[in-house]
């Protein structure tokens, strides 16, 4: 009985450091007109993840994040180098590069299941999320790279802020905006990395941007948006697993549906910008002499 | 003699083989008033977005205030097209204007009681101080302009350059911004304006760079607005008042 008591402990710890990391930096990614990159990187992830499997026959959840990193930033510079080299658009490079990698992640885990090494059972988990059996040494590693990754966000605010607002003015004062944007693209990718063994490639978009769409309602300022984006993100992630593991079904969906309500509630009450309030502005001014 | 604010030598800028600017050379002094001038796709904001360094030239050089911009970045504050800002971005009027400050505040630093002064006297001077609080959505586009010229003022730069800012903006303001410009010039800096109205030209300016993709002339706007020189520019059609 003890066990799994701690095992859910454990999975809450990692699920609130996956939404807190994914929900702040989804923030920047909303704000960039980025989301749809977070889709692609996550579908980029996965033959990453494989092909790391494949290479090491190890199931080490620093091995697997690697792995992910280095195809999900290939994917982030081929989508680069497509949209700057050739007259394809970036959305349609976007596209192109979510298929081809998730087609190839499918080929390889189709490939190692059938080769029946021991232990590619849970690879499949990767399509769409579990937190069974996370364990304490993983959570450290989420919990340093969290912890990097929000202390490069509050120790580089100032030209972060400038860049994501007006990249043409950041420049005139001096701030090199590439580097910064090829930072942020490196957090994003790394936040995606680690909320894909959660969440899962197939959903894993969705827990960048829905917590920074809810957060925006709410609030006129970046500051108080990027924490309440880190708030939703830690409590749909940690409502998810709850619910996931009282219930036994997928850990990523109930994730994202929980994510879903934060959305639907904030798009629907928040004040000045829900549609229920902007409803009864418009009834008042009407209603007025 | 002083330095000049801005020396543009031989600039040329193309953009899909197909050349926008052309071998570009002039001689801007400290102190004046400059309008850039021309027909849409001119060449105008390329112009102005060569000076400020973000649009490399393929070719030629250009010097502020004697030296490379890279020396010269906190003396040298640019006001956006209001169209090309994303009006729902979470800000407020003040963390806008306070972006101003971020070139002398450095990574880490958070605004000291100076930085915080010096916002308070340019929203003072825009007319803005109780807007401080809104979003930059809530506002007026006379209001919004007038945003990114506090922003451009907390920068204490020496030259100010302004991409179309009478776009968009009602009369009053128009006026209110040209006095608040023309109090800067009395201070000796340099305003740089790209500016599509020729009728208030000759009130609003005392230069004027006159451009279609080549340089056409550059001077006192007496000696550059000449019928002969608009027909160059515009082809025998007058720019839309």
């Amino acid at each position: 009985m003890i066990s799994i008591y701690y095992s859910l402990a454990l999975a809450l710890m990692a699920a609130a450091l996956v939404g807190l990391l994914s929900g702040t930096l989804g923030c920047f990614a909303v704000l960039r007109r980025q989301s749809l990159l977070g889709d692609a990187v996550a579908h980029a992830a996965l033959p990453g993840i494989c092909l790391a499997f494949w290479m090491t026959h190890s199931k080490e959840s620093w091995v697997l994040l690697l792995g992910a990193i280095v195809a999900g930033w290939a994917g982030t510079l081929l989508v680069g180098a497509i949209s700057r080299h050739s007259i394809i658009k970036e959305d349609a490079a976007l596209g192109l590069i979510l298929s081809v990698f998730f087609g190839i992640g499918l080929v390889i885990l189709t490939a190692l299941q059938s080769t029946n090494q021991t232990g590619q059972a849970g690879l499949m988990t990767w399509l769409f999320g579990s937190m069974a059996g996370v364990s304490i040494q993983e959570i450290m590693i989420m919990a340093i790279v969290t912890s990097m990754a929000l202390c490069g966000v509050m120790i580089g605010w100032h030209p972060l802020v400038v860049c994501t607002f007006d990249r043409f003015y950041a420049h005139t004062l001096g701030i090199n905006t590439r580097r910064m944007e090829w930072m942020i693209t490196f957090l994003l990718v790394v936040a995606i990395a680690i909320g894909l063994q959660l969440v899962g490639v197939v959903l894993m978009s969705s827990l960048m941007i829905a917590p920074a769409v809810s957060a925006r309602q709410w609030v006129n300022r970046l500051g108080p948006m990027v924490m309440i984006a880190g708030a939703i993100g830690m409590m749909a992630t940690m409502m998810g697993v709850m619910i996931s593991s009282l219930m036994r079904i997928p850990t990523g969906p109930t994730i994202v549906l929980c994510v879903s309500v934060f959305v639907m509630v904030s798009i629907l009450v928040a004040p000045h910008r829900g549609i229920v309030w902007r409803l009864g502005r418009r009834r008042v001014v009407l209603s007025e002499p | 003699m002083t330095v000049p604010a801005i020396t543009i030598c031989d600039i040329s800028f193309s953009y899909l083989n197909k050349p926008v600017l052309w071998d570009i050379d002039a001689t801007i002094p400290q102190g004046i008033m400059l309008a850039i001038i021309g027909p849409n796709g001119a060449g105008k904001t390329t112009l102005l977005q060569t000076i400020l360094g973000i649009t490399p030239p393929a070719a030629g050089r250009i010097d502020i205030l004697g030296g490379p911009i890279q020396n010269q970045r906190l003396n040298i504050a640019y006001v956006p097209q209001r169209r090309l800002i994303d009006w729902d971005f979470p800000i407020t009027v003040w963390d806008a204007v306070m972006m101003g400050r971020y070139g002398h505040l450095g990574w880490f630093k958070r605004p000291s009681a100076h930085d915080r002064q010096r916002c308070q006297e340019a929203l003072d001077a825009v007319g803005l101080r109780e807007f401080a609080t809104r979003h930059i959505s809530q506002l007026s586009g006379g209001q919004q302009q007038r945003v990114f010229i506090a922003r451009a003022l907390v920068q204490d730069a020496m030259i100010l350059l302004l991409d179309e800012p009478f776009v968009g903006v009602d009369a009053v303001t128009e006026r209110d911004i040209i006095s608040i410009l023309k109090q800067l010039k009395n201070q000796g800096k340099t305003i740089v304006v790209v500016h599509h109205d020729l009728h208030t030209l000759h009130d609003y300016f005392d230069w004027a760079l006159l451009l279609n993709v080549r340089l056409i002339n550059c001077g006192p706007v007496s000696e550059v607005i000449t019928p002969d020189s608009l027909k160059t520019a515009f082809g025998g059609r007058q720019a839309a008042p």
